[in-house]
């Protein structure tokens, strides 16, 4: 999934000239090659990646385990200016994003995704990683930190305008299925947490599901099984609602572009059951 | 579908055991009643142990079947626990038979299945129409076979079309032929219940909801086309069940969104279980006195 600094090709091929600088308002420069960063202390998480050109049917998402760096242990070691307020994280690809300081300290510099070093797709040789925010705000290719005393306009926007949604992972929209039915997907509201995920069958009352416990950052996944009575074609959606009492609806996003909005639907088919079984 | 005396007892034994009126009537046998078949009318908890205060261990899917026993008080016992009665709708355990797909229209249909979605074309995600619970009625006026599945059109009793619906929800009716019999019904608006006299011997007692109360009097009592609609509250109830008309203001018919009978309930006057509707309104011929007390 990629999502952000997608103007230009991958300019990043080789790490023996690479390096990151940060620099601006710090009383240590630092530039730093791939192998002495790879020598801080190693950082871990598994954190969500959402686009927020996201559509409900064709969803742009990954959770993955990126290590890396912590960019706040980095930004210590700088020795950062007491005025600095935001953070200016800019790609190879001359793409740039500024984020507010409190916010850009609990990001990783990732080197690595699911214990393997990133592709060029992925963002080789570094890319920014923060939970519970859109990709886009996170570039790939990153070469440079600047630390400014200029504050971020609408700080809370970066986090607010993360849409909580939810999707049917399996089964796959018209499915045929027979006897007993485990449904499974995720939700994810950013910042927020994920506090119920209901579907709902054929129009009927929502049910709710069951959750997994989900590390800040990261998705919830969810399962619920459902027994068909009565073989046919079922419409099946699934909506989740956040730690702020916000459930989803069907009324398009009210930020921008945002398509990651709306309800999530497929249709599985339900054959009759197998003789002998679940009789 | 045509009811075996076997069938309606067992069926109208769970819906009596649902409102905890005992079957008065001497030709009704002990049936057995230890499992009966339900619809989850909402999403429903399942209780460790009867009471309200007590955990919740799972729920039950809205418009799933389900089986459950021993109908104590205001609880059922299900898989795991228990749940409270009047979220469960009794159905007919024996609606299991092989799909068929008819194809001469029109004809009077009922929901076998838990509840159908009627929509606006034939597609399981098309816009919503409305929602019929287990024994709704209504007429099926057209067809689109498919495979697996087809589809029926379904018409209200003016033959208004409301939309199409998954032929496997459905299963056509046939009727039972009247009897020369002298009838009469008997409704006892203080304790909510109907009895029904045939040569004058009771052979059914059952407990009705009430939409309202109804004056007293003699009824000349007329049986109306199977399905119809409840357009007088809100919501509004599509597919109607086996309505007999008492009078312009007043109806017998069956209810499938609540299991509250023996009690006062918003909605038409009289509400039967569907299976106690439908037998009603296949013992009746039109002109059947009804006695309201």
């Amino acid at each position: 999934m990629h999502c952000g600094n997608t103007r230009n090709r991958p300019v990043v091929s080789r790490t023996d000239t690479w390096k990151l600088d940060i620099t601006g308002r710090v009383a240590h420069p630092l530039s730093l090659s791939l192998p002495s960063l790879k020598s801080f202390p190693k950082f871990e998480a598994p954190i969500a990646i959402f686009c927020k050109r996201n559509s409900v049917r064709l969803p742009r998402m990954r959770q993955a385990v990126w290590t890396g760096v912590s960019l706040g242990s980095l930004l210590t070691q700088a020795q950062i200016d007491s005025e600095v307020l935001s953070v200016r994280a800019i790609a190879a690809d001359g793409y740039e994003t500024v984020l507010p300081l409190d916010l850009a300290q609990e990001g990783i510099l990732a080197y690595a995704v699911d214990g393997e070093d990133l592709s060029l797709n992925e963002g080789f040789p570094l890319r920014l990683v923060i939970p519970g925010i859109y990709s886009h705000r996170m570039p790939r290719w990153i070469r440079k930190i600047e630390l400014s005393q200029l504050p971020v306009i609408d700080t809370s926007s970066i986090v607010d305008e993360v849409q909580t949604t939810s999707h049917i992972v399996a089964p796959h929209h018209m499915q045929s299925l027979q006897n007993d039915v485990r449904f499974s997907g995720v939700a994810y509201a950013g910042r927020r947490s994920i506090t119920r995920v209901e579907l709902s069958i054929d129009d009927a009352d929502w049910m709710p599901a069951s959750l997994a416990r989900a590390p800040r950052g990261s998705w919830t996944e969810w399962e619920i099984n459902w027994r068909p009575s009565v073989p046919g074609d079922y419409a099946v959606k699934v909506r989740a609602t956040d730690s702020d009492g916000c459930t989803q609806t069907d009324l398009p996003s009210p930020t921008g572009n945002s398509l990651s909005s709306g309800i999530h639907s497929i249709v599985i088919r339900v054959l009759p059951p197998l003789e002998g079984v679940n009789s | 579908m045509k009811y075996s005396r076997r069938t309606f007892l067992k069926w109208v034994g769970a819906s009596l055991a649902a409102t905890s009126l005992r079957p008065m009537l001497a030709f009704l046998p002990a049936f057995d009643i230890s499992l009966h078949r339900g619809r989850a009318l909402t999403a429903l908890p399942v209780y460790q142990y009867r009471g309200q205060d007590a955990p919740i261990v799972s729920h039950i899917w809205p418009d799933s079947a389900i089986e459950f026993s021993e109908s104590r008080g205001e609880w059922y016992q299900v898989a795991g626990g228990f749940v409270q009665r009047d979220s469960i709708q009794p159905m007919n355990p024996d609606q299991n038979g092989e799909h068929r797909f008819e194809t001469q229209y029109p004809f009077w249909a009922e929901v076998i299945g838990p509840a159908a979605s009627v929509r606006s074309y034939c597609a399981a995600n098309a816009p919503l129409a409305t929602r019929i619970g287990h024994g709704g009625v209504m007429q099926v006026v057209d067809g689109l076979p498919g495979e697996p599945y087809g589809w029926y059109a379904v018409a209200d009793a003016g033959g208004y079309i409301l939309g199409w619906t998954q032929a496997t929800q459905w299963q056509k009716i046939v009727m039972e032929p009247d009897s020369d019999a002298e009838r009469l019904i008997i409704v006892e608006q203080p304790t909510h219940t109907l009895t029904a006299y045939e040569n004058g011997k009771p052979i059914l007692k059952a407990a009705y909801a009430a939409g309202m109360e109804i004056a007293g009097g003699l009824y000349p009592s007329e049986r109306l086309s199977p399905g119809g609609g409840y357009w007088n509250g809100d919501p509004n109830y599509h597919g109607l069940p086996w309505r007999i008309r008492l009078s312009e203001k007043y109806e017998i018919s069956g209810a499938y969104w609540h299991n509250r009978f023996g009690q006062g309930v918003p909605g038409p006057a009289l509400q039967l279980p569907v299976a106690v509707a439908r037998w009603l309104y296949e013992w009746h011929s039109s002109g059947v006195p009804v006695v309201i007390k």
